[in-house]
């Protein structure tokens, strides 16, 4: 999970990821972060993250990015 | 909530709310049929400023009755009294209205609708808003929020206006009209709508009820006026069962229609106005059991308008 | 019948209700369907094969797609590991091309109704401009209402579908209402299926609460519709139709008007719609959240006809820039330019393929693409130089700061909507170049701009009723609910404010002789 906040800190720094759980419905995170971060998650994680992983329950939060994660390396 | 309470609640609220707008609707009722008042259709309103039971026919419709005739005019001629409640685009609904609120002070001996109204589109939603208007004023009247002033709330409606043109529109503007196909025959049937329909019945019960004879009146007029519509109307007419004269087809009239409109055919202007007026004098006279009232002294004023008319008909 | 208008809701609205009230849970959805098909009906009469078509087409698509799904998962589970993998390409890619049929199918009607004059008559131009001795036929079709919104919502159920995010409804009657709904239906908001399928299936029971906090939300939209929108029509009308005669000062003050006007009557009318949906227990997204605020086009977009944006986003956007030609794309802009520039360069095309949609969807004109593009820009430039501005000695969440962000996103506005309103997109040059060339006070002070159909009066009650509305989307920024608010006041407060309101629109409201109300400006798309 550390890897993971410092993925999210390089992007976005000004936010609490320990408790914030609505990252994209309180538009923390644009669209534009959003691709950064999925190009990023996919290379450090080593998954695929299809476009209908790309919604707001599996993003709002750092645990439900961690979640999705954990999911898509298990599932390959 | 109990359904109960709610209910109750909603009645309490509406209840209130009519009285709100009884209220409302009794501040912005102008207090006078004038323009200052903040009066609509002063022209037409000023019937109701009319000394009581001096007018012996009404004239009813729209643009087409208010521009083709000049009741100072006829009382010139032939002493017969008319008023001219015409008003722009009006809805026989309103023309309802006019004769019934005529009535609270007039005794017509004739109603005259000018045709065109009828055959002028009506609905469900122009009904729901001329019955709100009627019965609470400020739909009619709210925008008058902006020139209220202290009287509206303190002083009665007392109708004072002063119209010497008795509803008539003046304008001695030329336009000439195209005549081409005017006056083309054909076995086709314009169709009048339901409402309509149902409008002349009330109009024509309440005429009944107060010993009124009703006819129908087509003016001379190139964009308003085809065939269909004629044979429509003389189908009325004979269901009906009433007088119908249309100034279209009568040659004696003679409108000449390169001087006799302001506005290329849809209206005639004060010449036009002229020869429909004249027209019409006699056929009142000669048809119609109406006194000449220019000896009475009850009339007295329509002398001095008269002589105000002279006036204005020279500019 | 328009939402707006009392024929809705003194008569309509209040018709549905009693129907639905006095009908059993189990068959009040249908209430609410014949109803819809009823308002559909009333105003576009037999185009309502459309709207039917399109919804026994993707009721059809979302149940093939589904059969497909059980049977790929039945097959992955019979099957060894490596397997598995060759086989979920293998339907996946069967599921697409039904899906792509399917959208463009829906698309393409859409299509050719609203823009085959437009193409047709722009082929003509250029064929002109070639001087080839050809004329294609310029044909235009009858559009049924709401036609741009309800297929935005088959495309979503259907692209849903096929993602697994929801099931196939097997219910026909369901998803017809989910298409159908007529407080949707002309203006949107434009609904997700998980958003308002199932509420709007199961009935409710009259909530006493929904039913009145709709109701003033109803009041509140008519409020800002009849009482602003429609008093600024004549004004706006007379400059946009003859921008000739009046100088650059009166043009850009039109502009200002009509950005108003759009915003009371568009953020009134999804009022309206959305109190409608709420007395009967369904609820629907936002579609405006204080888009005035906003700090930068970007944020004006996740502001302003929201369900718009969230809809390119999820369906053009992310697929879009997610796309394996796309994510090489990313991937090789990171390399050379960075994290921040890299996704910038996907980002960007699938950006300007989401304005280019979003200014057509808009209407058959070159003024609406220009739109779209104009915001583009403004957003595109937005990103490129954000990471500069940050590095600028700037106190960023100083209020100065701020309010010159707010006021300079609402200048941009403004523009963007003269050009939106103006009758053409040459128009629109004109007018903003006589903005520049021509700007003057002068109307202020010699009292021009009160013979133009509003006075002093009317000026001072938009005055007024925006200062209102100001105060009540401060106290919505700030998450005060305002309805709430005043439910807890006394009785006495809590109908003195009810009458206020409704005397306020009959006294104030610019209906009646000498007013044009306006059109729903969405309701054309």
């Amino acid at each position: 999970m550390d890897q993971l906040l410092e993925i999210l800190e390089g992007l976005q720094p000004d936010v609490d990821y320990e408790n914030c759980k609505d990252l994209i419905d309180g538009h923390y995170l644009d669209s534009l972060m959003i691709l950064s971060l999925i190009a990023e998650l996919e290379d450090e994680f080593d998954i695929i993250i299809p476009t209908v992983e790309i919604i707001p329950e599996n993003l709002n939060s750092m645990e439900s990015m961690w979640k999705m994660i954990v999911r898509l390396q298990e599932e390959d | 909530m109990k359904l109960n309470k709610i209910i109750l609640k909603g009645i309490i609220f509406v209840a209130i709310f009519g009285v709100l707008l009884m209220g409302f609707s009794y501040v912005f009722e102008p207090k006078n049929n004038t323009k200052e008042a903040g009066m609509r259709q002063v022209s037409a309103k000023g019937i109701l400023s009319e000394k009581e039971n001096t007018i012996d026919v009404l004239v009813i419709g729209d643009s087409e009755s208010y521009s083709s005739i000049s009741p100072m005019q006829i009382w010139n001629e032939h002493g017969i009294t008319s008023y001219v409640c015409g008003t722009p685009k009006q809805s026989l609904h309103d023309s309802y209205k006019f004769l019934s609120d005529c009535l609270k002070t007039q005794k017509p001996k004739v109603v005259i609708m000018e045709t065109n109204a009828l055959f002028r589109k009506y609905s469900l939603e122009k009904y729901f808003s001329a019955k709100a208007e009627d019965i609470f004023p400020i739909f009619e009247y709210h925008n008058r929020w902006k020139k209220l002033k202290l009287e509206d709330l303190t002083t009665q409606i007392h109708y004072t206006g002063d119209e010497t043109l008795k509803g008539f529109h003046l304008s001695k503007k030329v336009k000439p009209a195209q005549v081409k196909n005017y006056k083309k025959k054909t076995e086709e049937v314009k169709n009048i709508s339901k409402w309509n329909l149902y409008y002349l019945d009330c109009l024509l019960k309440l005429c009944q009820d107060n010993d009124i004879e009703f006819m129908l009146l087509s003016t001379p007029s190139t964009k308003n006026w085809n065939y269909a519509k004629h044979n429509r109307l003389e189908q009325l007419s004979q269901d009906k069962n009433i007088d119908f004269l249309d100034m279209n087809l009568v040659d004696q009239i003679h409108i000449d229609w390169n001087k006799d409109t302001r506005d290329k055919g849809d209206h005639l202007n004060y010449a036009g106005a002229q020869k429909v007026t004249e027209y019409l004098g006699q056929y009142l006279s000669q048809n119609k059991q109406l006194k000449n009232h220019k000896q009475d002294s009850y009339y007295a004023k329509w002398n001095d308008d008269y002589l105000k008319y002279q006036k204005m008909i020279k500019k | 019948m328009q939402y707006c208008e009392p024929i809705y809701f003194l008569i309509f609205l209040p018709l549905v209700m009693l129907f639905y009230h006095f009908t059993s849970q189990k068959h009040r959805w249908k209430v609410l369907l014949i109803s819809s098909y009823i308002f559909f009906f009333s105003i576009s009469h037999y185009l309502l094969i459309y709207l039917l078509l399109s919804t026994f087409s993707i009721h059809h698509i979302g149940l093939w797609l589904s059969s497909l799904q059980k049977e790929r998962d039945l097959l992955v589970k019979e099957v060894e590991r490596k397997q598995r993998k060759e086989i979920k390409k293998q339907y996946q890619k069967k599921q697409r091309f039904i899906l792509a049929g399917a959208v463009v199918l829906h698309v393409g009607l859409l299509a050719v109704l609203k823009y085959a004059g437009f193409f047709g008559t722009n082929v003509n131009v250029l064929l002109n401009m070639l001087h080839i001795p050809f004329q294609m036929p310029v044909y235009s079709f009858m559009i049924p209402i709401g036609i741009s919104f309800y297929t935005l919502q088959a495309v979503s159920y259907m692209t849903d579908v096929y993602r697994g995010a929801i099931l196939a409804d097997q219910n026909l009657g369901r998803l017809a209402l989910f298409m159908s709904f007529f407080p949707q239906i002309m203006e949107g908001p434009i609904c997700r299926y998980s958003q308002t399928a199932m509420s709007l299936y199961e009935g409710q029971p009259f909530n006493y609460q929904s039913v009145k906090f709709g109701v003033q939300r109803i009041a509140f939209g008519l409020m800002k519709k009849i009482i602003i929108a429609d008093r600024l029509n004549i004004l706006i009308k007379l400059i946009f139709d003859d921008y000739m005669k009046y100088d650059g000062g009166i043009i850009a003050f039109s502009a200002i008007c009509y950005t108003c006007q759009l915003y009371m009557e568009f953020s009134g009318t999804i009022d309206v719609v959305i109190g409608s949906a709420e007395i009967f227990g369904v609820q629907m997204p936002e579609n405006f959240r204080q888009p005035f605020f906003s700090k930068s086009i970007s944020e004006f977009w996740t502001r302003w006809h929201i369900t718009l944006g969230t809809w390119f986003k999820d369906y053009i956007y992310y697929p879009l820039s997610l796309s394996h030609p796309l994510r090489r794309l990313t991937a090789f802009g990171r390399k050379h330019l960075g994290n921040y520039y890299g996704p910038l360069l996907a980002g960007t095309i699938a950006l300007f393929c989401v304005w280019f949609c979003n200014g057509i969807w808009h209407g058959s004109a070159w003024s609406y693409i220009f739109f779209g593009l104009y915001h583009f820009s403004f957003i595109l430039l937005g990103n490129l130089f954000q990471p500069l501005i940050h590095k600028l000695p700037i106190h960023r969440e100083h209020w100065l700061y701020k309010g010159f962000q707010i006021i300079r996103t609402s200048i941009i506005v403004c523009i963007g909507e003269l050009f939106f309103r103006a009758n053409s997109l040459t128009d629109g040059i004109a007018m903003f170049k006589k903005i520049v060339n021509d700007f003057t006070l002068d109307s202020l002070t010699n009292g021009q701009i009160f013979q133009m159909g509003l006075d002093k009066h009317d000026f001072l009650i938009i005055a007024i009723m925006v200062l209102i509305i100001f105060f009540i989307s401060i106290a919505r920024e700030r998450g005060v609910h305002i309805r709430e608010y005043i439910s807890q006041k006394n009785i006495v407060v809590r109908w003195t404010i009810y009458y206020a309101v409704i005397f306020m629109i009959i006294v104030f409201g610019a209906y009646g002789v000498g007013y044009i109300p306006v059109d729903p400006i969405y309701a054309g798309f």
